[in-house]
């Protein structure tokens, strides 16, 4: 393999360019544009959910209480406007300071306490999971879902002068404020990640504790702003699912959709913007499933469309791990190309540029 | 003088409007559908409820498949048990458990207080016949699960509650009422239990519009109305207006979707019309209510009699929103007005295939026993 990658490297790229330009092409003018809304409206919960793992991973903790932290969101999204006419905003605002809680919490618990970091997360997804019903119940009366007319959803807003645009104006408009807010939040999170000063000693304490430390970062500092930063940003996904999407709250509502979203942050090691794109690809492979189930003229069980998402994930992962390894083969093979005579010598005991 | 000829012509158009009226009435009147429910609003009413008999040395404790709140069949077996309560003067016990892997801890606890009956809502078969198997003085009912064959115990009994018919009428409607002639189902998974309702829909809606097209999704889960949402959405954008939703606490996201988009959905199971006014259409009722509350009734009267009995609309376990009993008429309040005015030939579109059907003059399929579909 190493010699056909190295014999067509060229063409190789150039057909990982045309691969991608005709996904594109088929994306854009091949799909009815509800797909596409569709595909952007299922990434958001990714998109933020993705951004929460990284910020947190990137600090050196394995946040993998996403899932938990988002369906606090999405209750908490819920209670607040149940019954009491506030705006669908305020209750997307809580829901995130409520996820950055739970994360503040979370975090004074693991550094503090020095509680198992996995079986912490575990923990706390199960609470959250038991504790939202319980408090549907005692509070509120409700079995299984909360709804009532007077919890309103966010409500959608069409950007002036975008809106206007030929094909994008119906891509880019037309959502609600937490999609908008989540493409600014990914931004935000690539800025402060590696272009502040904040951002380098997060990015030190994750990639080397004790060299941090000794250059005077307070870790503990890092590490609890970037759980609870990670908790706001969970708990706003959440609160996308019951205020966004719905304007209900069901008993465990979110559906793994933390996972998914820790998943999407690994996929894209931990970058940022390709954390967006890969968001936005698991979005769109879910709402491709859906619109080849509704299409008549497809005669596939559908269970098999349903595990298009999977199957491109599996697909996309392969793709990764290939071009990781040949990148690596190829850096080995140009190295050996270029000092191996040096490196023979040195084998042989000889120093090198010795006469 | 002039006032008085005045008068009598008054008098003479007004008899002369109020005939033409009349006539006109008449002609109208011809193809009429009396509505049960407003021609005899006792029949709608529940029957006032007597004082509920003593037989509290009688008891039942009734084990749900997961915590109460579907708004769907859970709702409806849980409201049969209180009804059995509150009318029979029985003991009883409701258990909520947290998904499957609590149904056998639960009945084996529900055993140890020995009641009179168990009721057990959609455990696994497996599950209910081996415990059956292994207290054999205990008696049990399963409803909600399905077995291949009769199991054979004598301390087990079930109803097997088909909707393919109820959901037949549905599809009338639906067919009759479609404006963009799409019409879709979503369900929670492609098994055979959730494909009765879809067939029976489909069928339904083929009878009374042959070149309907008809949609077809799966959400793949239970309880996730966010994905349920989205795929409503997208038949909506596909040109559908009518989607009959078979997803359970999914289901909530279609109704939703029908709410948003301003189209219209079905309910399933329980009656569904009230929580999205003028967006659910009807909902194709599954009485598990009654299944319970003629356990209950069973143990009292004494007439418990084990094995599996199949029923369905003849029997009222299944049936319309809109039929005698239930009497929604929310549709009719708050429904587009276009659509309203043709309620009363749908109706009597219904009540035709209705009588078809139990006559067995017209047999809708039932894709539980024929899962070849």
């Amino acid at each position: 393999m190493i010699a056909l990658v190295d014999k067509y490297q060229r063409q190789l790229r150039l057909l990982v360019i045309l691969f991608g330009l005709a996904l594109l092409l088929l994306v854009m003018f091949g799909l009815p544009i509800n797909v596409l809304q569709s595909s952007i409206r299922l990434a958001t919960p990714y998109v933020l959910g993705a951004m929460a793992a990284i910020v947190a991973s990137r600090a050196g903790v394995l946040n993998l209480a996403i899932d938990g932290m988002m369906l606090l969101g999405a209750f908490i999204a819920v209670a607040v406007l149940y019954k009491t006419g506030l705006d669908p905003l305020v209750g997307a605002l809580l829901a995130t300071v409520a996820g950055g809680v739970l994360g503040l919490v979370f975090a004074v618990l693991y550094l503090r306490i020095r509680i198992n970091l996995v079986i912490l997360a575990l923990a706390v997804n199960l609470f959250i999971v038991n504790a939202t019903v319980f408090f549907m119940r005692t509070q509120y009366g409700a079995f299984g879902t909360l709804a009532d007319p007077s919890i309103r959803g966010l409500p959608t807003i069409e950007l002036p002068f975008i809106n206007q645009l030929p094909y994008l104006g119906s891509l880019l408009s037309g959502y609600n404020a937490v999609v908008y807010l989540s493409w600014i939040l990914a931004a935000v999170v690539w800025v402060v990640l590696f272009r502040t000063q904040f951002g380098r000693h997060l990015r030190a304490v994750g990639e080397n504790k004790e060299a941090a430390e000794s250059v005077g970062i307070n870790i503990t500092r890092v590490q609890i702003f970037a759980l609870t930063f990670s908790g706001m940003l969970a708990g706003l996904a959440g609160a996308f699912l019951s205020i966004g999407v719905l304007s209900q709250f069901v008993e465990n509502m979110t559906g793994g959709r933390g996972w998914i979203a820790i998943t999407v942050s690994l996929f894209a090691l931990e970058q940022p913007i390709p954390a967006f794109f890969t968001a936005l690809f698991f979005g769109l492979s879910e709402a491709l499933s859906f619109y080849l189930q509704s299409r008549p003229e497809i005669q596939l069980p559908p269970d098999l469309l349903l595990a298009i998402p999977q199957i491109a994930t599996i697909a996309a992962l392969m793709i990764v791990a290939l071009r990781v390894r040949a990148g690596v083969l190829l850096k080995r093979r140009n190295f050996a190309a270029q000092f191996g005579k040096e490196l023979d010598k040195l084998r042989q005991g000889q120093f090198v540029g010795g006469d | 003088m002039l006032t008085v000829l005045r008068r009598r012509v008054l008098f003479a158009v007004l008899v002369v409007l109020l005939f033409g009226a009349l006539a006109a009435n008449a002609q109208d009147a011809t193809p009429e559908y009396v509505d049960q429910c407003l021609a005899d609003p006792s029949a709608a009413a529940p029957e006032a409820a007597a004082p509920a008999p003593d037989n509290s040395d009688i008891s039942f404790a009734i084990i749900l498949p997961n915590a109460r709140g579907d708004r769907s069949f859970i709702d409806s077996a849980a409201a049969g048990a209180e009804r059995a309560i509150a009318e029979l003067g029985v003991t009883g016990t409701i258990i909520e458990t947290n998904g499957a892997a609590e149904h056998d801890a639960a009945i084996r606890r529900a055993i140890q207080d020995s009641p009179d009956l168990i009721i057990t809502i959609a455990v696994d078969p497996s599950t209910i016949e081996e415990i059956a198997d292994e207290f054999p003085n205990q008696r049990f009912a399963a409803q909600e699960t399905f077995f291949p064959g009769d199991p054979g115990l004598e301390n087990l009994a079930l109803f097997n509650i088909f909707t393919h018919e109820n959901s037949y009428l549905a599809g009338i409607a639906a067919g009759m009422l479609t404006r963009t002639g799409i019409v879709g189902a979503v369900g929670g998974l492609d098994v055979p239990g959730i494909n009765l309702f879809i067939v029976g829909f489909e069928e339904g809606v083929q009878s009374v519009c042959a070149d309907c097209q008809l949609l077809r999704s799966y959400v793949g889960d239970f309880s996730d109305p966010v994905t349920a949402k989205e795929q409503a959405l997208s038949m909506y954008a596909e040109g559908a207006d009518i989607l009959y939703q078979v997803a359970g606490r999914s289901g909530e996201g279609v109704l939703d979707a029908a709410a948003e988009t301003g189209n219209l959905a079905i309910g399933v199971d329980s009656n569904q019309d009230d929580l999205y006014p003028g967006n659910i259409l009807v909902s194709a009722l599954k009485r598990v209510d009654n299944a319970v509350f003629s356990f209950v009734q069973s143990v009292v009267d004494e007439t418990y009699v084990p094995g599996i009995t199949n029923v369905g609309m003849a029997e009222g376990f299944a049936g319309l929103s809109w039929d005698l009993g239930v009497c929604s008429r929310t549709f009719d309040q708050n429904g587009p007005a276009d659509l309203v005015e043709q309620l009363p030939a749908v109706r009597t579109a219904i009540e035709e295939a209705r009588a078809a059907i139990l006559a067995g003059e017209l047999v809708v399929t039932n894709a539980l026993l024929e899962p070849a579909q």
